[in-house]
C-alpha cells in the first residue's frame, strides 16, 4: 500500500495548517488526533494568521458561554474589526464550550478554551 | 560571488555513511546545524544520523539550487514543480529532513504539496493514506454532529 508510514505531529500540522477549511472540518473526523490537533489553540492560531496574510475578508466567530446570564454568546470578528466585535445571543443549551471559524466561504468549529477567550477579548 | 576564493567547505554523513561535501553557502540553509558548522569546526564531518543518503542528496540538491542567484525564478518554479513529483514514501522523507534541518522553503514546497493532494479527499482515505487506524469515538462524533448544525447556520445566512 502507497501510504506515507508514521508521521511526527509537527510534520502533520505543518500539512494541515495549509489545507483550506473545508477540509479541516472534514479531517476532524480523521482520527482523535487530527482532531485534538485541529482543535487546539496554538494550531487554531497558526491557521488563522495563515488565512489572514492569505485573505482579506477572513473572519472568526466565536461563541461561548456567559456563566451570567447562561446564554451562549456568539462575537463575530473580521480582521479588520477586530477591536469592534458584533454580539450575538441565542439561547441555547450548551454543552460545551467552542469557537466557531469562518473563512468567506465556508465554516469549521474547534474547541474553545479559556486562553483563546482571554485573547479575544483582551484585544 | 568570486570563485576564485576557496570556498568553504562543509562535511555531513547521512545514516547510512555516505558523506556529503557541500559548499558553506549551500548548507547555510540548513538552519537547524548551522551553529555547528558556523563554530568554525573546520573539516569535522556533521553527522545526520535520521537521514537516508538517498534523501540527503536530493535535500543538498534542492539547496544548491536556490543558493544559486544565477537561476532565474521561472527555472526554480519548474525545478520545484519536478522535484515534488516522486513517491509518496520519498516525498515525506524529504519533509522530514526539511523538518529536521529546518529548511523553510522546502518544508512550505512539500507540505503545501502534500495539502493540495490531500485537501479533497475523505475521512477513511486519509487514514489508508497516513496509516491510522480509525480511533474516533462516540463523543467525537457528537462534536461532529454539533458542527453539521454550524454548517447549515452558514448556509442559512447566506439566503
Amino acid at each position: 500500500m502507497d501510504n506515507f508510514g508514521h508521521i511526527q505531529r509537527d510534520v502533520i500540522i505543518e500539512i494541515l495548517s495549509r489545507l483550506p477549511v473545508k477540509s479541516l472540518l472534514r479531517f476532524k473526523c480523521v482520527c482523535k488526533s487530527w482532531l485534538s490537533t485541529i482543535a487546539g489553540c496554538s494550531f487554531v492560531y497558526e491557521h488563522f494568521n495563515k488565512a489572514l496574510a492569505d485573505c482579506k475578508k477572513a473572519q472568526l466567530l466565536i461563541r461561548y458561554y456567559d456563566g451570567d446570564t447562561q446564554e451562549d454568546v456568539f462575537s463575530l470578528f473580521t480582521n479588520d474589526q477586530l477591536k469592534a466585535p458584533t454580539y450575538l445571543r441565542l439561547r441555547t443549551k450548551p454543552k460545551r464550550h467552542f469557537e466557531v471559524i469562518w473563512d468567506p466561504a465556508m465554516v469549521y468549529s474547534v474547541f474553545m478554551t479559556s486562553l483563546l477567550m482571554s485573547y479575544a477579548y483582551g484585544i | 560571488m568570486s570563485s576564485t576564493e576557496a570556498k568553504k567547505m562543509v562535511v555531513l554523513k547521512s545514516f547510512d555513511g555516505v558523506t556529503f561535501e557541500v559548499e558553506e553557502s549551500v548548507a547555510v540553509q540548513f538552519e537547524s546545524i548551522r551553529h555547528m558548522f558556523e563554530d568554525n569546526l573546520a573539516g569535522s564531518v556533521i553527522p545526520l544520523s535520521n537521514i537516508k543518503s538517498e534523501i540527503l542528496s536530493k535535500v543538498i540538491d534542492y539547496c544548491k539550487r536556490h543558493a544559486d542567484d544565477t537561476t532565474d525564478e521561472e527555472d526554480l518554479k519548474a525545478f520545484d514543480a519536478d522535484f515534488v513529483k516522486v513517491e509518496h514514501g520519498t516525498l515525506f522523507d524529504i519533509i522530514r529532513a526539511a523538518n529536521y534541518l529546518n529548511i523553510k522553503s522546502l518544508l512550505d514546497l512539500t507540505c503545501q504539496t502534500v495539502a493540495d493532494m490531500i485537501k479533497g479527499k475523505t475521512p477513511a482515505e486519509i487514514r489508508e493514506l497516513f496509516n491510522i487506524s480509525d480511533e474516533f469515538t462516540p463523543e467525537e462524533e457528537e462534536e461532529a454532529s454539533i458542527i453539521t448544525r454550524f454548517i447549515y447556520m452558514d448556509r442559512y445566512a447566506d439566503c
